[in-house]
């Protein structure tokens, strides 16, 4: 899908401006707006999602509750007057045919001066705006029926900020978004709903089929019933991970909001103090986290020495015992008796002697038997036991030292973690003792919405537990199923059909799981290809990591993780590096975004990345919001042949208000 | 004494199944463990509580080559020890049958133990007792 323009009419700083973004030249996929800080860069990406959503979501704090409508406008609308804020985007799809976005929302003016949001008639959006959806169809312009429902199909909401993003906030996005939360947004851009919905439909038909298959024993009805059950309430814990994962997000965000105000606020001492809570945090984080390991390290340890210590005495006994036989040269003994026992029946002794019949001969080597140890031939058991069992036995006096330096490592990390909460806890209270009541708010929200966001965690967790435990059933059921159809003649046909049901159903999860793999595989190879391109530092660091739960990890050279110690703008790399592989390997052909792309970078990585990041996206649509120390000469000259536009945004203030005008490039 | 060959796999109480199932669970401290790691310190905690439970209804749970050397030669000290005699190395059967007897036992206190209270508590009473055994015993 190629972005054709944006149309914005009223919106925030602009007046009526169109911006072009398609070339006729194919390879020329890049454009760039350049402006300087506030004159509405990040606008342009705020009217592209309320285009889409009718929701702003790259909004900061600035203009965060005021009216979309421009201040100018606003200023020139008499009492009674309306004025309609609208953002169009033309795009052509994969055929060239031309799709329509169009959202508008009204305002009007009163006698007293204040505006209001007139909602549209047949608005389908919560903010009172209508969206209308048109597209080409060979050669008429045609009406989405249902724009909403079409839009988040085509650009789902979830997945936008992997195409629209801020580059600037990127240096964030390791620390503030979970490993699950990218793994959901690489199931969603690579387009395995398809799996998901064939899974769901086999898991349904397996249901249906169970109830109504046929004659089935009472001992299988039993079976499907608590079947049933349990797959119901599998479905129901998982309904509610994903609904308390959304939860957490958006609780997530919020502390981060109020955290920002915070650090960004009008009083210089909370902005400190609010700076320290943070790295005091992330260093309580590591610490729970080792105290976490060494305590399942110590818990293995006294399960695994239980055995020897509460068995020491029968241990001890045995030892003992065998030691006392070995002593009596009963073990090993000198003859086997199974030996003496062949001569005698052979008749003849090893010296060739006659021992057939009852001579003296005979009768010594039935001494030899008589005296022989019962024990013989469980000598070698018996000396592997000793050796097993005497080994044991001296483990254990390592143990009470081993077990206190665990308690010492314990209560150390422990003692280190409180004194930290304390310090933090303190903090805190400071900030919430400030005289500025805005910001006595700020804090009071953030620890509001962390409350929610630890308490989502413990339901999270629940529910996942619960959910896994009974998919655990499901499966015990499953099986027990399938064995009593397997019973009767009747019923047989049935066990069969389920079982094919059954082994498509495993198919199918292992087809998706092997793509989910397979991709992360690739994302995590593009995203070291490029992160090693773009990096400076490129002896300190070895490899890239992508765990199956997306957790990514930069390895030191030393072996250690380290996305904990990589600099802002090496984070900002990495984050545009895993952006550009996500991009690259995604099933969405949808333009690409970005808002302050090189902010923090040093001046030599702005110039790799502009080299670079273009072969990277050659098959992408892509459009920088820069300001002017990002796009330097350097950077220019580098992209020279890929900008296909160019523009500068031109930002005007007058007494009756404010207005931004894109013009092209000098 | 008969000798008999080692039986293909050790067993539980039918009834007690459940409970092994629950102790894997991924809220349980043993979540990850093997059944033979679970049938082990069941034994064992049965054994150190002097009590076995006569297994009624049999249900297969580990296969004996899964389990070590090691923990084999703790369930054959168990067996001797028991008996009071070296010659029970050549009954496989019944020294299975003693250690399974343990675990039966076992496997209620542990499940209580374990649920009865939050897991942190349980590993603090696991490591008290192992201590108070050491002292008990001059280590």
């Amino acid at each position: 899908m190629k972005l054709d323009y944006i149309l914005l009419k009223n919106y925030r700083q602009y007046q009526k401006e169109k911006i072009i973004f398609s070339d006729p030249e194919k390879n020329r996929n890049f454009t760039i707006i350049q402006g300087a800080n506030g004159t509405g860069k990040t606008n342009i990406l705020n009217a592209v999602t309320w285009c889409l959503y009718g929701k702003e979501l790259h909004m900061g704090t600035k203009y965060r509750g005021l009216p979309l409508v421009n201040t100018c406008s606003l200023n020139h609308m008499k009492s009674g007057e309306k004025c309609t804020v609208e953002v169009e985007m033309q795009m052509f799809d994969e055929d060239n045919q031309k799709i329509i976005i169009h959202r508008k929302l009204g305002y009007q003016k009163n006698e007293q001066g204040n505006i209001r949001v007139v909602p549209e008639e047949q608005s389908n959006c919560q903010d009172g705006s209508k969206v209308e959806m048109i597209r080409q169809i060979r050669g008429d312009m045609i009406y989405v029926q249902d724009p909403v429902f079409i839009i988040n199909k085509m650009i789902p909401e979830p997945i936008e900020g992997y195409f629209f993003f801020d580059g600037e906030q990127l240096n964030d996005y390791f620390k503030q978004t979970s490993g699950e939360h990218i793994k959901e947004a690489v199931f969603r851009i690579s387009q395995l709903a398809l799996f998901e919905k064939l899974i769901e439909h086999l898991s349904s038909r397996k249901r249906d089929f169970i109830k109504t298959g046929g004659e089935l024993s009472s001992k299988a009805v039993e079976i499907s019933s608590s079947l049933e059950t349990y797959t119901k309430s599998r479905d129901q814990h998982l309904e509610k991970v994903k609904e308390f994962q959304q939860q957490k997000v958006d609780a997530d965000k919020k502390v981060e909001e109020y955290s920002e105000k915070l650090r960004t606020g009008p009083d210089f001492d909370v902005v400190k103090l609010e700076s320290e809570c943070r790295e005091i945090e992330k260093e309580l984080e590591q610490l729970e986290d080792e105290l976490k390991d060494l305590t399942k390290e110590k818990n293995n340890y006294l399960i695994n020495n239980a055995p020897i210590i509460f068995g020491y005495k029968a241990i001890k006994k045995v030892i003992t015992e065998i030691s006392k036989r070995e002593e009596a040269g009963d073990i090993p003994s000198d003859y086997k008796r199974d030996f003496i026992g062949k001569l005698l029946k052979n008749g003849e002794c090893i010296c060739g002697a006659d021992i057939s019949k009852e001579n003296n001969c005979r009768k010594n080597v039935k001494k030899y038997l008589e005296s022989g140890s019962t024990l013989d031939d469980l000598s070698s058991e018996l000396t592997k036991l000793f050796t097993t069992l005497t080994n044991d036995s001296e483990s254990i006096s390592k143990f009470k030292d081993q077990s206190i330096s665990y308690g010492k490592r314990i209560t150390r990390l422990d003692g280190l973690r409180k004194s930290k909460s304390e310090t933090l806890q303190k903090k805190k209270e400071m900030i919430g003792e400030s005289k500025v009541d805005q910001i006595k708010l700020w804090q009071s929200k953030k620890e509001e919405y962390r409350k929610i966001r630890d308490d989502l965690f413990s339901e999270i967790s629940t529910s996942r537990v619960r959910a896994e435990n009974a998919d655990h059933k499901i499966q015990e059921l499953t099986s027990k199923l399938e064995q009593e159809l397997e019973k009767e003649e009747k019923s047989r046909e049935i066990g069969k059909k389920l079982k094919f049901i059954d082994h498509s159903l495993t198919a199918a999860t292992e087809i998706k799981n092997q793509i989910m793999s397979d991709l992360r595989k690739e994302i995590e190879k593009k995203t070291e290809e490029q992160f090693f391109e773009l990096i400076w530092k490129k002896d300190t660091y070895k490899e890239v990591k992508i765990d199956d739960n997306y957790n990514i990890s930069v390895m030191h050279q030393s072996g250690l993780e380290g996305v904990g110690t990589l600099s802002a703008g090496e984070r900002q790399v990495l984050a545009l590096s895993f952006m550009a592989a996500l991009n690259n390997v995604s099933g969405f052909n949808i333009p690409i975004l970005i808002d302050t792309p090189l902010g923090r970078i040093s001046k030599d990585v702005k110039t790799k990345i502009a080299n670079n990041l273009p072969n990277y996206l050659k098959e992408k649509q892509v459009g920088l919001l820069v300001i002017d120390e990002e796009y330097t000469s350097e950077v220019r000259n580098k992209l020279s042949k890929r900008v296909g536009k160019e523009y500068r945004i031109d930002f005007k203030e007058t007494p009756d208000g404010s207005y931004s005008k894109v013009i092209p490039y000098d | 004494m008969t000798k008999t060959k080692e039986p293909d796999r050790v067993s539980i109480r039918k009834a007690d199944r459940k409970d092994y199932d629950r102790l894997k669970e991924k809220d349980s401290p043993f979540f990850g463990r093997e059944n033979k790691d679970l049938f082990i310190l069941s034994m064992i905690i049965g054994f150190n509580a002097g009590t076995r439970l006569e297994l009624d209804k049999k249900d297969g749970f580990v296969r004996t080559e899964y389990f070590s050397d090691k923990e084999k030669a703790i369930m054959k000290a168990i067996a001797i020890s028991e008996l009071n005699d070296l010659e029970i190395l050549r009954d496989k059967e019944k020294i299975y049958s003693i250690v399974e007897e343990y675990a039966a036992s076992g496997i209620k206190i542990l499940k209580e133990e374990v649920f009865n209270e939050d897991f942190s508590s349980f590993f603090k009473k696991l490591e008290a007792d192992l201590n108070n055994k050491l002292k008990s015993l001059k280590i």
